[in-house]
């Protein structure tokens, strides 16, 4: 393994004739920068620049660490008052305010030339803070002092951090400054510098953040909208002094080919301005390009002019959009795509935005035209992938002239196969739970593997009703759970199912499954992807479930009402569209539940059990039912019988019961149980009770209700979906192991 | 259908990579602002990372979940599966965000990428349905079973939300390095990939905060660092290239309420020293990685160590092109694809 960094130091500070104090400070690093600015603090410059420069030639890094918290410490800024942060970065910052660099001595500036040079040579971009010494010492340092900053911007570009460079712009184009230097010392000179160095993408970035800076002072200067806001202005605000900027954008953009979306107005207004009619040539020709990126959206207002005239009938105007779209065919397919689309929008009614206007346009085209056939050509250049350029194509990929704009039939295919989720992956198989499977079935696949490993348990509001322990003395407990209420409850669930088991659903199924695909006949489904036969059933499951919480809702809401009695009579209905939803959504899997009596059966037992049931009887899975009812009803009926305080006191007594029970507490119960009904029995409790019991219990109800029959319908419609989707997966493949 | 013919004949295809992407930043600013494959260079990596690809999700489903609990680690295992699901970019339109990856590996080969590199997190809950989606989309561009194909492992990878659920690892869909165990990758022009599984060990050395939230920690182990010293002389004079899942530092993002919390969501432990060991080989070799959903600029580095991270693909669309020019010189280029 290699020497660690640490033990090098400790290896070094070892040596005798290393000054104590140096010593602390490479024992300290390089983490904990309080301890090492206090070794600094009174060492001498010249002593700790040669040690530096020979301890950390190959760690520029920690060489910059040591030597800024020396000059911070030179230019009185206080670790007291001051966060790490700010110490590392601010005296950087200060030095290029001349009056803060003169007060710098020759040994000083020495070290800020070595933060200068502290980028490592494999690093693309100054460092931030060595670029700021750069800067400083080029902006303020004498001529030989500027000459050696000059050879380090010259190699290095700045660093394209937004927020630095920003921050950058903010500092140098104050007016005050810019000013205070020489005229070849300013902002403008730096971005020349960097231009001449051949760092175009850095100049043409500090363009954008300048003006941003200079044209939007309240704006968010980093982001792209303003900053081409800021550009726009800029280009549209023209005095000669911004010449020479307007040429150094022009200029940058082109030796560039810079792309950057504010430089479409600058170079736009260089064009305008530039009194050489050869460099203005030059501008034009790259700037008929038109490689700046922009949106859609942008395109529509730079281009809101002529596509206006175009609406209006004007030809000329047309045939000029066109001519653009077919310069920037290669240079920027995706801007001329755009452009194409606006206007082919414009040719066609008013009605409604230009998204719809195309849509319009598109559907009725029969016979492709020049226009038509373009946008075509560049949807496959573009690979859009909205699904109009899609199917746009594929209709019309015999009436086109491919070759004429250098569309392969190679790109077609992969365009066509790419873009169009389903069409690559028909009869494509993958290997799933050691099967071989379509690929578009996997979701399904695993759709039932996670419904038998997850919902091996029942819900916990299933589980809550189904532990309901209703007082054996109530009449409602004792019909309720009478062996002849369960007979007529079973004869009547027997009746629901062999009615929902004889009405045909396949015809409304296709229906649905034609607006999904091509089928034309209700046995083709077994044939049809899981994933749109889940998705089509989805109908059957939102349907099941307003229903159930609608009747639960209003039995709910009714209970105070009728004593209770509105809760009882909601079982029929649920009772039925139980047996409707598990019989109904087999016929959106292709099943026709008369042909498979027993899957409602195995469908309900599964819901009310959990995956791992081998419940299987109809006694008894609609014993489980109706004892799920009658609790359900129970505790509807209970709470609107009376008022807030019989539930709650009953509730509270238990409670306390089963606290003192638990604790052997049992001479507080009497104590407690006085000061809570002191408490209820103010007048203010009283009023607060009866408004409560008068506006709030039907709502309560209501809730509850509806929550509960909710829980219960969509265990029944997902465990559905899961067995059915099992049984649609056995019969598409005949290797798959069914779960139910 | 795709037809084996489509497949091969997707990596022949050729055209405008300008038309399919947006050019971002390069760490070269000289360079011009085009991703056509310049003249000068010997080799061009593709890198992506954190495409998160989503299953299907129900919102009723998940909400189904949360009633049955057995403890509160598995409750705090649910609520981390439901905002995970449903803070997704594209959880409800995972069709279209299949065919924007599409697009994107297309874009590559256009772009004249010899190699693709995915540093981890193809998968947003470690589903094998989500597995088998990426398998596809590699497929139909075409990089499945074409040797140019490397992907690490990430978080997202290797626990998932239902670990507690039979399922199949990562290894059973994709060729990947596993915890200690990295690997060397030799490619065309004296650069080799050094390709480690940067997740903690979650057998041995699990995280404490892994009792509630899965793993998100990162680890470099004695045993990774023995192995690239144990290679020195193999791959000496070599261009290295590591490809990791978690991140070397935290200086350029904003860094969230978790790492502060939980310690979790930070660098991987022994950043450090695994720059010093690649060092061995290749004093200012370059990593790349994902982890963080943040953009990286492109000229970012480490001390002499260029490092590149493009982001979460659902969140930034964005993908980097590594070139190795002929002087041996890495320069990073940054992308959007249009959508």
């Amino acid at each position: 393994m290699t020497t660690t960094f640490s033990t090098e130091l400790s290896e070094v500070s070892e040596v005798e004739e290393v000054s104590v104090a140096v010593a602390e400070i490479y024992e300290k690093l390089p983490r904990d920068f309080q301890a090492q600015w206090e070794a600094i603090q009174g060492h001498n410059p010249a002593e700790l620049v040669d040690r530096v420069l020979r301890d950390f030639d190959d760690h520029p890094e920690e060489r910059r660490e040591i030597l800024i918290a020396y000059l911070a410490q030179r230019l009185g800024l206080s670790w007291a008052f001051n966060r790490q942060e700010t110490l590392v970065e601010k005296p950087l910052w200060l030095l290029l305010d001349r009056k803060t660099y003169e007060s710098l001595s020759p040994g000083d500036l020495e070290i800020v030339y070595l933060i200068a040079t502290s980028s490592r040579r494999s690093r693309p971009a100054l460092e931030p803070r060595a670029a700021l010494a750069a800067i400083a010492l080029w902006r303020n340092g004498d001529e030989a002092m500027h000459a050696r900053a000059q050879e380090v911007l010259l190699n290095h570009p700045l660093p394209s951090d937004l927020d630095w460079l920003f921050e950058l712009m903010r500092v140098l184009a104050a007016r005050v400054t810019d000013l205070e230097v020489e005229s070849f010392r300013r902002l403008f000179d730096l971005l020349s510098l960097q231009h001449r160095a051949g760092f175009q993408s850095l100049v043409g970035l500090a363009l954008g953040l300048y003006f941003a800076r200079r044209y939007g002072v309240f704006w968010r200067g980093t982001s792209r909208p303003n900053v081409i806001r800021a550009c726009d202005e800029a280009a549209s605000d023209y005095t000669p002094r911004m010449l020479p900027w307007l040429q150094l954008a022009a200029e940058a953009a082109v030796i560039g080919k810079l792309t950057l979306p504010w430089m479409e107005p600058l170079v736009a207004a260089a064009i305008r301005h530039e009194p050489d009619p050869g460099k203005r040539q030059i501008y034009r020709d790259f700037h008929r390009l038109r490689t700046y990126r922009i949106t859609k959206a942008r395109v529509a207002e730079l281009y809101a002019g002529p596509l206006r005239l175009v609406r209006s009938g004007d030809t000329h105007a047309g045939a000029s959009l066109l001519a653009n779209v077919d310069a920037m065919w290669d240079s920027n397919p995706a801007r001329a795509r755009d452009l194409l689309e606006l206007l082919i929008a414009e040719t066609g009614s008013t009605r409604g935005n230009r998204g719809a206007r195309l849509t319009r346009v598109l559907e009725a085209v029969e016979d492709v035209d020049p226009l038509v056939e373009r946008l075509l050509a560049l949807y496959v250049i573009t690979f859009d992938l909205r699904n109009t350029a899609v199917v746009m194509t594929r209709r019309l990929r015999g009436r086109v002239d491919w070759d004429r704009f250098g569309v392969t039939d190679l790109d077609l295919d992969v365009y066509l196969a790419g873009a169009d989720y389903n069409e690559s992956l028909r009869g494509q198989m993958v290997q799933y739970g050691g099967l071989q499977i379509e690929h578009i079935d996997k979701d399904a696949a695993a759709l039932v593997h996670y419904f038998r490993t997850k919902r091996d348990k029942v819900s916990a509001i299933t589980k809550l009703v189904q532990n309901f322990v209703a007082p054996p003395d109530w009449l409602a407990t004792q019909i309720g759970e009478s062996s002849f209420v369960d007979s007529l409850f079973h004869q009547t669930m027997v009746s629901f199912e062999r009615i929902s088991r004889e009405r045909d659903h396949g015809q409304h199924v296709l229906r649905l499954m034609k607006a999904e695909g091509d089928h034309q006949h209700f046995h083709e489904i077994h044939g049809a992807s899981a994933l749109v036969v889940l998705r089509v059933a989805q109908h059957a499951r939102h349907k099941a479930l307003l229903s159930a919480a609608a009747i639960g809702a209003v039995a709910g809401g009714l209970a105070p009402m009728t004593a209770g009695a509105s809760a009882v009579f909601d079982a029929p209905f649920v009772m039925a569209l139980t047996a409707e939803v598990c019989a109904a959504t087999c016929w959106y899997f292709g099943i026709d539940p008369s042909e498979d009596p027993e899957l409602p059966i195995i469908i309900l037992a599964i819901a009310l059990s959990g995956s791992r049931t081998d419940l299987r009887k109809p006694e008894d899975v609609h014993r489980k039912l109706h004892s799920f009812l009658i609790r359900k009803s129970m505790i509807l009926a209970a709470l609107g019988q009376g008022s807030f305080r019989s539930v709650l006191g009953p509730t509270l007594g238990a409670g306390i019961e089963l606290v003192s029970a638990r604790s052997g507490r049992m001479a507080s119960r009497g104590r407690l149980l006085r000061i809570i009904k002191r408490e209820a029995d103010t007048e203010w409790s009283r009023r607060l009770l009866t408004g409560v019991n008068v506006y709030g219990l039907p709502l309560i109800e209501g809730i509850t209700g509806a929550v509960l029959n909710t829980a219960l319908m969509y265990d029944i419609c997902e465990s559905a979906e899961a067995v059915l989707t099992d049984r649609f997966l056995d019969r598409k493949y005949p290797d798959w192991k069914r779960s139910w | 259908m795709v037809t084996e013919a489509l497949t091969t004949r997707a990596r022949r295809i050729k055209g405008n990579a300008d038309a399919i992407f947006d050019w971002v930043a390069s760490s070269d600013p000289r360079r011009e602002h085009s991703l056509c494959r310049p003249a000068d260079i010997k080799l061009r990596i593709g890198h992506i990372t954190d495409m998160h690809v989503p299953s299907e999700v129900q919102l009723l489903e998940r909400l189904r979940d949360f009633t049955t609990n057995d403890s509160l680690t598995d409750f705090a295992y649910k609520i981390s599966a439901f905002s995970n699901a449903f803070l997704h970019e594209y959880s409800d339109t995972r069709e279209l965000y299949t065919t924007i990856l599409r697009k994107t590996l297309l874009g590559m080969r256009r772009a004249g990428v010899d190699h693709l590199s995915i540093t981890g997190d193809l998968a947003h809950c470690g589903l094998e349905t989500e597995f088998l989606e990426m398998q596809s989309v590699l497929r139909m561009t075409g990089w499945w079973d074409s040797g140019q194909l490397s992907v690490v492992p990430g978080n997202h990878d290797r626990f998932n939300l239902y670990e507690r659920f039979a399922r199949e690892p990562m290894e059973t869909f994709f060729d990947v390095p596993s915890t200690r165990k990295p690997r060397f990758r030799e490619l065309p022009g004296g650069v080799v990939l050094f390709e480690m599984d940067s997740n903690a060990d979650r057998i041995d050395d699990r995280h404490f905060m892994e009792e509630l939230f899965p793993n998100t920690v990162g680890r470099i182990y004695p045993e990774e660092l023995a192995y690239f010293e144990s290679q020195k002389e193999k791959f000496a004079g070599y261009r290295v290239i590591t490809l990791m899942h978690h991140h070397l530092s935290d200086d350029w993002y904003d860094i969230g309420a978790e790492t502060i919390l939980g310690s979790l969501m930070g660098p991987v432990d022994g950043a450090d020293t695994l720059m010093e060991a690649t060092e061995l080989i290749d004093p200012n070799a370059v990593f790349l990685h994902g982890h963080k959903h943040d953009l990286m600029v492109p000229d970012y580095t480490i001390g002499s160590h260029q490092i590149s991270c493009p982001g979460g693909f659902a969140e930034t669309l964005a993908v980097n092109f590594v070139d190795v020019t002929v002087n041996d010189e890495v320069v990073i280029t940054q992308a959007r694809v249009r959508v």
